[in-house]
């Protein structure tokens, strides 16, 4: 950052009157820390950067189906959201924001590369299984569900986690994939009915 | 086997909706369909049978189940190291949010005195920030800052700790802004709000100094 | 005095104003970039934050981005470092009239 300061510099934050310690600032709830971050407060951006960070790379890491690219991704992705907190007009939709800026992100990287010609296998055969017993040793049904969405066609895949996760509209999804609407209907309730259908080996 | 939880039940229910034998004829594919054509135009037959009924529910459970693995995936991760937090910290400029200008006043017609709204804010969130048990969230200024003598008025978003008197600290905060507003700025000020927007249960700490 | 030398010291006296902490710089990062290129051809010049001088035969224009302590009202130093810009640049024969612009951009 280029400033001049004196030698002496009295802003050494710490030390000024009515600082807040980041573990403190990190007990508050959404609202206040992204309002906060949003009125210019890097420290309480920083709460934001760790408390969702691990969500987002897991969210991109399934939509790229790459580990390397999705941590790069994640950082674009909130240096883009401190340029643009401050238009943010509700602070507590701070988490769903972020899931949409990740996701253009996530999408702006498959484009870069040339994967969009793979985002149109819906004519594809559906279903590569999960491996016998997978689902049914799954701790749980959400894992259940997790184990399946991992291995779905890529395409469907990123069309549900938009829809379901990032909460993306069918018309949002089909511009920014620059495929037709019917064709993501067509790929989200495929990927629906596999994971309805696998869900049955569940315990 | 544990005993079922509500969860687990519903889990179990799920499950068990989705058996294509439990949909009056209909198919897992046809309703997965239907939901992504929004459910229009109408299907009498699908509307009309409560297995179909029971199993859409189900399917929409899809979407809170995919999150929550989601979470859970996220939760086991270990958390974000350091050098990733402060690389994303760096790329940051942190001259961002001057906002508008405020004007000071100056008999002379050729100076243009100014405070930044973004410096004003800053004061506002360390005034409060002084009060024990409040951290200041959002604070804006409504109003043409930009024209001396226009009436402001201030909202300020606040957390308060659990156990501290919320009244008494949304007040104090209050005077402490009024009191910083006052010394630093020559607005004209109609009113500050104060919304106590979250209330948080703090770990005990072993020591906690706060200057005054 | 050149233009150069003016605003080194027009800086210098803004930072020996005790209440003053930092000077910012002036335009946004976007700008500096070409401040940047400037000195790869000219060495020596200064890239750091300072005073802003521009002359045009319609007067001098200063500009200058601060941070300030809090000690003391943040109204009353920016007047005060207008009037010691004002003093200098008269002392300096700059041609009026001195359009001085000084921003207070953060406090404490």
């Amino acid at each position: 950052m280029a400033v001049r300061a004196k030698p002496d510099a009295r802003h050494t934050s710490a030390a000024h009157i009515g600082a807040v310690t980041t573990s403190t600032l990190a007990e508050a709830d959404d609202r206040v820390v992204a309002g906060r971050a949003a009125d210019g407060d890097p420290q309480a951006f920083e709460v934001l950067v760790r408390r969702y960070g691990a969500l987002m790379r897991v969210y991109a890491r399934s939509i790229l189906g790459s580990n390397d690219e999705a941590d790069d991704v994640v950082q674009e992705a909130f240096v883009t959201a401190w340029q643009k907190l401050e238009l943010l007009n509700d602070p507590g939709a701070i988490k769903s924001w972020l899931m949409r800026i990740v996701s253009r992100r996530s999408i702006d990287r498959l484009r870069r590369r040339h994967e969009h010609d793979d985002i149109n296998e819906h004519d594809q055969p559906t279903g590569e299984n999960t491996q016998p017993g997978q689902v049914a040793e799954a701790r749980s049904l959400a894992s259940a569900i997790g184990t399946t969405l991992a291995v779905l066609p890529p395409a469907q895949r990123r069309c549900w986690l938009l829809k379901e996760v990032a909460e993306y509209s069918y018309r949002e999804i089909a511009l920014d994939l620059e495929i037709p609407e019917t064709t993501v209907r067509g790929l989200i309730s495929r990927a629906r009915t596999t994971m309805a259908r696998e869900m049955q080996a569940w315990r | 086997m544990t005993a079922p939880t509500p969860q687990s039940t519903s889990n179990a229910a799920t499950v068990a909706a989705l058996n294509p034998a439990n949909l009056d004829g209909h198919t897992i594919e046809e309703l997965s369909a239907y939901l992504d054509a929004e459910r229009t135009p109408t299907n009498f037959s699908i509307e009309s049978s409560p297995g179909c009924q029971i199993a859409l529910t189900a399917l929409g459970r899809l979407r809170d189940l995919t999150q929550r693995d989601l979470e859970t995936q996220a939760a086991a991760e270990p958390a974000p190291a350091d050098s990733w937090v402060q690389s994303i910290m760096d790329r940051i400029a942190l001259e961002a949010r001057a906002g508008r200008d405020i004007p000071i006043s100056h008999p002379s017609t050729t100076a243009r005195l100014a405070v930044s709204e973004g410096a004003v804010r800053g004061l506002m969130r360390a005034a409060g920030d002084s009060i024990p048990g409040v951290i200041v969230g959002r604070c804006i200024l409504h109003g043409d800052v930009t024209v001396p003598g226009e009436p402001i008025t201030i909202t300020v978003d606040i957390s308060v700790a659990w156990g501290e008197n919320l009244h008494d600290a949304a007040d104090r905060a209050r005077s402490a802004i009024y009191r910083q507003l006052l010394k630093h700025t020559e607005l004209t000020l109609s009113a500050i709000h104060i919304t106590v927007q979250d209330m948080r249960f703090t770990r005990p700490r072993r020591t906690e100094i706060k200057e005054s | 005095m050149n233009t150069e030398t003016l605003q080194a010291r027009l800086t210098d006296l803004v930072l020996a104003d005790p209440d003053v902490v930092t000077v910012y710089p002036v335009r946004p990062a976007a700008l500096e970039i070409a401040s940047h290129v400037l000195s790869a051809v000219i060495p020596g010049h200064d890239q750091r934050p300072k005073v802003v001088l521009s002359n045009a035969t319609a007067g001098t224009t200063a500009e200058v981005s601060v941070g300030v302590t809090g000690e003391r009202s943040a109204t009353a130093v920016c007047r005060d470092l207008h009037d010691s810009i004002h003093t200098e640049l008269t002392l300096a024969h700059a041609t009026p009239p001195l359009n001085i612009t000084v921003k207070i951009s953060s406090i404490a």
